[in-house]
């Protein structure tokens, strides 16, 4: 392959020996001026800019290795340290908030749906301003079971204590497990 | 190449002593980078160790594409030009009074010249093309090469290193530093 001025002349700054370049080159370069003049240009820079450079510098070379493979290694346990611990504070955070967002729910709040009598399954549109006097009026008639004058008369109390103790118990319990699972059905 | 690439991988997979051998294998090469571009012995080994830090804490992002000293080139040359606009230094003179810029022997007294008068006029270069120049004519790479750690087109980095080279010529004979004479 003939390889023309220009590219000879690009390819100079490659070679650092003479004995490093291709037969073909070297034979332009002794032929030609200017590939020679920029040739020795070259070598003459790299001489020059190579003077004293290690000078002072052994001790930093030989301790530069170890200095690096250090530091890295600190470098890495600092990161390391630095993950766990960002980790954990996330953890922390996530923790946090699912114990916000996720409260545990009272009875109403975890069966409503079972719950017959909820208000979400009481239909409040038939009511209107004119029955809440009669409303007012059963409130009256419910005293009247409580009245202290006439404990007896007309009251729960007297019903409850016409039933026998084991009937009583029987229906607290009923209460007791309908309340548990959503209420009265 | 491939040498790189176990290494790397031995790294990724926790031996730390794979780093100590990329770190033997080119350190010298990112330290004449470093000084060149910035002409202060003490700043390029800072640079040096910033270089090789930044690269294995970001290994993870090297994506093998280019070889990894392309990578790592690419890494040296970004801190040192942050390094330089930080600093404000692109067109300090060298500091003389550095033990290592004065050397007592005479024997190297003119090899001393030779390198102040060399690296004064490199860093007068506008830093792309003293980039370039230091890439191709100080490390041998080829232009594809010096692009991709440049990171910009292969017409740009054969401007930058042309244009360079011609100016540094003009700055050289300015001191009556004839280099290839």
């Amino acid at each position: 392959m003939k390889l023309t001025h220009e590219e000879i002349k690009e390819r100079l700054p490659e070679y650092f020996r003479e004995e490093d370049i291709p037969e073909e080159i070297k034979a332009h370069i002794d032929s030609c001026a200017d590939c020679r003049e920029e040739f020795l240009f070259l070598a003459g820079l790299r001489e020059a800019g190579a003077a004293g450079i290690h000078e002072n510098a052994d001790l930093f070379f030989k301790t530069l290795p170890q200095k690096v493979r250090i530091s890295l290694k600190s470098l890495k346990t600092r990161r390391n340290f630095l993950f766990r611990f960002a980790s954990a504070a996330a953890l922390i955070v996530i923790i946090i908030a699912i114990g916000y967002f996720h409260q545990p729910k009272t009875p109403e709040e975890t069966y409503p749906s079972s719950d017959p009598f909820s208000y979400q399954f009481t239909d409040l549109s038939p009511i209107r301003e004119n029955d809440v006097p009669s409303i007012a009026d059963s409130f009256e008639d419910n005293n009247a079971y409580f009245s202290e004058k006439n404990p007896f008369e007309f009251s729960y109390n007297k019903e409850l204590v016409s039933l026998s103790s084991e009937n009583i118990k029987s229906f607290v319990e009923t209460l007791d497990s309908k309340y548990k699972k959503g209420g009265v059905s | 190449m491939d040498e790189d690439l176990t290494l790397i991988q031995r790294y990724l997979e926790g031996d730390d002593y794979a780093v100590e051998e990329l770190v033997m294998k080119y350190r010298k090469k990112i330290y004449f980078l470093a000084y060149r571009m910035t002409g202060d012995i003490e700043a390029s080994k800072d640079l040096t160790q910033k270089t090789f830090m930044q690269a294995f804490s970001g290994i993870k992002s090297f994506r093998k594409e280019s070889g990894f000293y392309t990578w790592l080139y690419q890494i040296a040359l970004n801190i040192c030009l942050n390094h330089l606009n930080k600093k404000g230094l692109h067109s300090d003179t060298l500091d003389e009074n550095h033990p290592d810029n004065c050397n007592s022997a005479l024997s190297s007294v003119l090899d001393k010249e030779k390198q102040k008068n060399v690296q004064e006029s490199l860093k007068r270069l506008p830093e792309r093309q003293r980039a370039a120049v230091i890439l191709r004519a100080y490390e041998g790479l080829t232009s594809k090469k010096a692009s991709e750690v440049m990171k910009c087109s292969e017409g740009a980095v054969k401007a930058h290193y042309h244009n360079g080279i011609k100016k540094l010529r003009e700055l050289l004979k300015e001191k009556g530093y004839e280099i290839d004479s």
